[in-house]
């Protein structure tokens, strides 16, 4: 079933997401949901990548993450249960990232360039992975979300902002626009 | 998270280098279509680029227009919404229209530091003169001939021994590396390209079967660096008893011998050069196998001295 996308300036992105002790239905069926939700959301040229249980109402430490980032066609994801970051490099890359209660908004951002994470998957198994590039960058971005962190906190400044066209090119955001994103954001509960 | 998906790209190319490229250029963009040289006739067989062959494998639409002219028609007869081009190893200079008909124009890789080494054949080229050091530039296509701007470039280095198909081996290798490092961020306005420096400019020309003979003037060291250059192509041969003999390997000998006189030395086949001489080590007489020194003085010990 798809969910309804929580967007800013909604306060809700702000809560901190609670670990989750035992897996039941209601947990499974909403790992699909939000697995539905972000495929559903694919536009022309952005495709949703994964999206985390707050996004669609559930402060609870649960991510939904794509399988497969090269071919869109491919809509399976892998659900991933209280992840932490157990090892970042002080190596850090810059590179463009959006977020799905962002619309339309993307932003240069600042991540570790290697992590190791912690997560279980949804039979409560645990399952450890070392990631670089794009998905360490994706986990970084997903767990933020469990902080009640947003990647736009991360944008140094208005002219890492960007907004992408109906073609799907990106173009610097306006003096004005940047500032109302800022007001947007800032929110912090 | 969110996450563009890839942009459209038409990519322009036709050999085996074009190709490593366009693979490396598909896991980035959406490859919209490619254009390649026409399908060629010898023999009865038809026989297509392998930029053709793998573009049919994956789907992707092809084109082969047969002169700039039919291409840039091509292009303006389309619907397509690709921004930017890529070419690498096309071998049909494009017309001002065709680049101008994308928003980012064309991205082109030539194997040379740039303004160094313009022209047909820059990686034969960096090993007939004995250099220690050559590389890779994205150069915005322009109007003449390998004259655009500098978008990036990166240098290889130790290549003074390297045969043609090591030296393809590793450019290849580091234009992928480039690919993933300054396309997208070309594409996405990042980069200012740097006007090249036309005081530095070198041509390199394209090569034709008859470099390849070894003639009287040509020098040890010079014959040593031709086996390397031209060992895909056009070979190192000498005429030697009414039969042509491609070289495959050499290295400068300390022996004495005329110019083009072929000599044994113990074990050794020696020729003479203009101001040396060369050891061959493997060689290939016309129409037959390639071989060692040993097989051939086996195989001619009565016409050898």
């Amino acid at each position: 079933m798809k969910r309804k996308i929580v967007t800013i300036p909604d306060k809700v992105l702000r809560m901190k997401s609670k670990r989750i002790g035992y897996v039941d239905d209601s947990i499974r069926k909403l790992a699909e949901d939000m697995a539905q939700t972000a495929s559903a959301w694919d536009r022309e040229s952005e495709i949703g990548a994964a999206i985390a249980a707050i996004q669609v109402g559930e402060p609870i430490k649960l991510t939904a993450v794509r399988n497969n980032f090269e071919d869109y066609r491919d809509k399976s994801f892998v659900s991933f249960i209280n992840p932490e970051i157990v090892k970042a490099s002080p190596e850090k890359v810059t590179d463009i990232e959006g977020c799905l209660s962002v619309p339309g908004i993307y932003g240069r951002v600042a991540r570790h360039k290697k992590i190791k994470v912690k997560a279980y998957d949804l039979d409560m198994k645990e399952v450890r992975l070392t990631l670089e590039g794009f998905p360490a960058r994706l986990f970084q971005h997903e767990i933020d979300h469990m902080n009640g962190i947003i990647f736009l906190d991360h944008v140094a400044s208005p002219k890492d902002l960007l907004e992408i066209d109906d073609a799907g090119r990106l173009h610097p955001l306006s003096a004005d626009q940047a500032a109302e994103l800022g007001q947007q954001a800032s929110n912090h509960g | 998270m969110a996450s563009q998906n890839k942009q459209p790209l038409i990519f322009f190319g036709a050999g085996e280098i074009s190709l490593a490229a366009l693979k490396t250029a598909s896991k980035l963009f959406a490859i919209e279509a490619v254009f390649t040289k026409p399908d060629t006739e010898h023999r009865g067989k038809t026989s297509q680029t392998p930029v053709k062959q793998w573009a049919d494998t994956q789907d992707i639409p092809t084109f082969q227009p047969a002169n700039a002219k039919e291409l840039e028609n091509m292009l303006y007869s389309s619907n397509f919404s690709s921004a930017m081009g890529f070419l690498v190893d096309y071998g049909v200079i494009i017309s001002q229209r065709s680049i101008d008909f994308f928003d980012k124009g064309i991205v082109n890789s030539h194997f040379s530091l740039l303004p160094r080494l313009r022209g047909a054949d820059p990686i034969t080229a960096a090993i007939l003169q004995g250099l220690d050091t050559t590389g890779v530039t994205l150069m915005q296509l322009a109007a003449g001939l390998d004259t655009g701007p500098i978008i990036a470039q990166r240098e290889l280095h130790g290549i003074s021994k390297f045969t043609i198909h090591e030296l393809d081996d590793a450019l290849m290798k580091l234009n992928d590396a480039m690919i993933n490092d300054f396309l997208i961020s070309y594409y996405n306005g990042e980069i200012t390209p740097q006007n090249q420096d036309e005081s530095q400019a070198t041509m390199t020309h394209r090569l034709q079967k008859s470099d390849g003979e070894i003639t009287l003037d040509k020098s040890a060291s010079q014959v040593e660096r031709e086996v390397r250059a031209y060992l895909s192509w056009p070979g190192s041969f000498f005429e030697w008893k009414g039969r042509r003999v491609i070289i495959k390997q050499a290295q400068i000998s300390q022996e004495h011998a005329e110019p083009l006189e072929l000599k044994r030395v113990g074990n050794t086949i020696v020729l003479g050069c203009h101001n040396g001489s060369i050891e061959i080590l493997r060689l290939q007489l016309a129409g037959k196998k390639e071989m060692t020194a040993i097989d051939f003085i086996n195989g001619h010990s009565q016409e050898l001295q």
